[in-house]
């Protein structure tokens, strides 16, 4: 190990911005934007007459107005010439929606989540169970997208995406690698017993000790958050069709054995998985243009 | 008819009552978990021989009758010492206190005492609320937690509203079974903490002696006459389930039968929640800061009408004066982490209401 190792970022997660290259942004009628600023991510989503055309993805800072700012500003870039003043309507949503200074509207991430979900996975999905940085949240929705119920915790990062970047972290392998590297098991070994991030962060540093490979660590982490994130799930029901959002859902080792001991697959696409809350409030935002142009 | 005084509000009680009876009939709350409103009180009960969990027989030790919750404590204007309002009749005249040091303290140490071998992390964790119950940052041991019936329980409310002593630790419950032999409900012995309400109400309303107790080593324990409750006669009325104060007795999921005797049944009095809510006018919101927080909104009826957390509580509010038209009460707490609270404050009114308050509910006209 060198030297510069230890200063690696391993929780680093890839931030990006895309844009569907076949969209013209002018020929829309109605362009709508939502930015969902999460306690650990930050997204943006900007829809042409409904239809996704922008995205943004990158890491929170300390300042919410200022990670609004940013993340619009990225997607904003990736956009070709477009600017905040093209954009007709612009929702705020996620942990810090009411620090998103240029939105004219703040809505809960909680409708955000069942609407973006809705459009993702389309009107079968019943149970969205958000997998974040710092909360789980169950939802279920009907075949509009509009929520019925919804459970969460966010008491204890415990299970969550902010989790898994400390374990990447101890362990010195980069996040993105986490899920295929924790299926390269033989066997399953049993689940970490604790799952609190700061006694699991010692439990970690013990097996390191011990010399146990690291992908069977990681599995021993992997199957103790799908363990507590099904029990979750479980009590609020899972109705088909279940899909996952969330950073988390990009890591197959997780998903895999919660899909395993639910019993259930969930549901997958090709839009990125942590921009369901943003796209919900693009969503929302179309419709709110809408209104305020009857008036 | 005799006429008392319940802390100076006077009460017009019926001949031959009991002050808890009176009290509790007038809207004011006295604290008690062995009387169940409508059923004959349970204190004094003769304990069974034996009784049976199961396929387990338990024998009966003790002579003594059954002492009461000893929660229902109140003081008698000229009386000395304390009385268990559930024993003490009326009397025209008499001047009852219920909420004074010495009965609130009697209170918690009786209270902690019944607890002794029912979980109660729910009531002791400072991370009761929004505790999803399935996996602890706190170090609580799995089997001190807390059951399905967590923020609704009755046990938990008045334990919330009696307090318990410090210092009371968390404790295990004893290796109880659980039966589940038939397909209408089940029982976790576990959770009982001996009130007996099941075994009056077994009694005075399914006119059955399917349930009984014994007193083993200085504890009461409820259990049925015969191994199973087919053998002990029982109808299937499920009253038991409907009065029982703990998460011991519960429907299957299922089930929730509905028998004629269960909805004979008056429900539980619950302890009063706690209201801090005032008045929305000018002098109320002078008081206001000005900081993060969450405010609710409720209509003249105090129904919660729209719970929202805001970066100000002060200029948000005064917005709300006269712009929401059925608010005429509201509350607040300051917190900075508004947003989350908002969530958690929503979700308790879901589980409760099934829905979102009606104030919350303005995304509903975008999908129509």
């Amino acid at each position: 190990m060198t030297e510069h190792d230890v200063d690696k970022e391993y929780w680093r997660w890839d931030e990006y911005h895309w844009k569907d290259p076949d969209r013209n942004w002018k020929d829309a009628k109605i362009i709508s934007a939502g930015v969902d600023v999460g306690s650990v991510s930050s997204q943006a989503a900007i829809l042409t007459d409904g239809e996704l055309f922008a995205t943004a993805n990158m890491r929170t800072g300390h300042n919410s107005p200022d990670s609004a700012r940013r993340v619009m500003n990225w997607a904003l870039e990736g956009a070709e010439d477009m600017t905040l003043d093209d954009i007709h309507y612009i929702v705020g949503t996620g942990y810090g929606r009411l620090k998103v200074p240029f939105a004219n509207k703040a809505v809960t991430e909680i409708a955000c989540h069942a609407r973006g979900a809705n459009f993702m996975y389309g009107p079968t999905v019943r149970t969205v169970m958000d997998m974040g940085g710092q909360d789980l949240k169950v939802i279920k929705c009907d075949e509009r997208g509009k929520v019925l119920n919804f459970m969460m915790n966010e008491k204890c990062a415990a299970g969550t995406g902010r989790g898994m970047e400390v374990i990447a972290d101890i362990l010195r392998v980069p996040i993105k690698e986490i899920g295929d590297l924790s299926m390269q098991i033989d066997e399953e070994p049993p689940p970490i017993s604790n799952i609190c991030v700061l006694f699991a962060k010692t439990e970690v540093m013990g097996m390191l000790y011990e010399k146990m490979p690291v992908n069977v660590i990681l599995a021993a982490y992997a199957t103790a958050m799908a363990d507590r994130v099904s029990a979750q799930v479980k009590e609020a029901g899972v109705e088909k069709d279940f899909v996952i959002t969330g950073g988390i859902a990009k890591n197959r080792g997780v998903v895999e054995r919660l899909e395993r001991i639910l019993g259930v697959k969930s549901l997958k696409t090709h839009v990125d998985y942590q921009i369901a809350g943003a796209l919900g409030a693009a969503l929302f935002g179309k419709v709110l243009y809408e209104k305020s142009l009857k008036k | 008819m005799p006429h008392i005084l319940i802390n100076g509000q006077e009460v017009i009680a019926e001949e031959h009552k009991t002050v808890l009876d009176a009290a509790l009939k007038a809207g004011i709350y006295i604290p008690h978990l062995c009387f169940h409103i409508g059923l004959s009180s349970t204190k004094s009960l003769q304990p069974n021989q034996s009784i049976y969990h199961g396929g387990t027989q338990i024998r009966n030790d003790s002579e003594d009758q059954y002492p009461g919750c000893n929660l229902c404590l109140v003081e008698v204007e000229g009386m000395d010492g304390y009385y268990q309002s559930c024993a003490l009749y009326v009397k025209d005249g008499m001047k009852v206190f219920t909420m004074t040091e010495l009965v609130m303290e009697k209170r918690k140490q009786n209270l902690t005492l019944l607890l002794k071998k029912h979980p109660h992390a729910c009531i002791q964790c400072d991370q009761a609320q929004g505790c999803d119950r399935k996996l602890c940052s706190m170090e609580v041991p799995e089997k001190a937690r807390c059951c399905w019936k967590f923020g609704n329980c009755e046990l938990q409310k008045v334990a919330e509203f009696i307090g318990l002593e410090q210092g009371t630790g968390y404790t295990f419950p004893e290796d109880f079974p659980i039966i589940e032999d038939n397909p209408l409900f089940s029982v976790n012995y576990c959770l009982c903490v001996g009130c007996l309400r099941c075994v009056i109400a077994c009694r005075n309303a399914a006119e059955r002696e399917t349930m009984g107790f014994v007193r083993k080593d200085g504890r009461y324990i409820v259990g049925t006459c015969a191994p199973g409750f087919k053998e002990s006669k029982c109808r299937f009325c499920l009253v038991c389930v409907e009065v029982c104060p703990t998460g011991a007795l519960r429907d299957t999921d299922t089930s929730k039968k509905k028998s004629k005797i269960r909805l004979s049944i008056s429900p539980s009095i619950f302890p009063p929640e706690k209201d801090e809510s005032m008045p929305l006018d000018k002098a109320n919101l002078t008081n206001v800061p000005g900081i993060e927080g969450v405010y609710q909104l409720y209509d003249k009826e105090k129904n919660v009408l729209k719970i929202v957390g805001v970066e100000n509580l002060k200029e948000i509010l005064s917005a709300e004066l006269g712009n929401t038209v059925d608010a005429a009460y509201f509350s607040y707490e300051e917190n900075q982490m508004y947003t989350t609270r908002e969530r958690q404050l929503l979700q308790q009114y879901m589980k409760k209401h099934g829905d979102f308050p009606p104030g919350n509910r303005e995304m509903d006209e975008l999908f129509s």
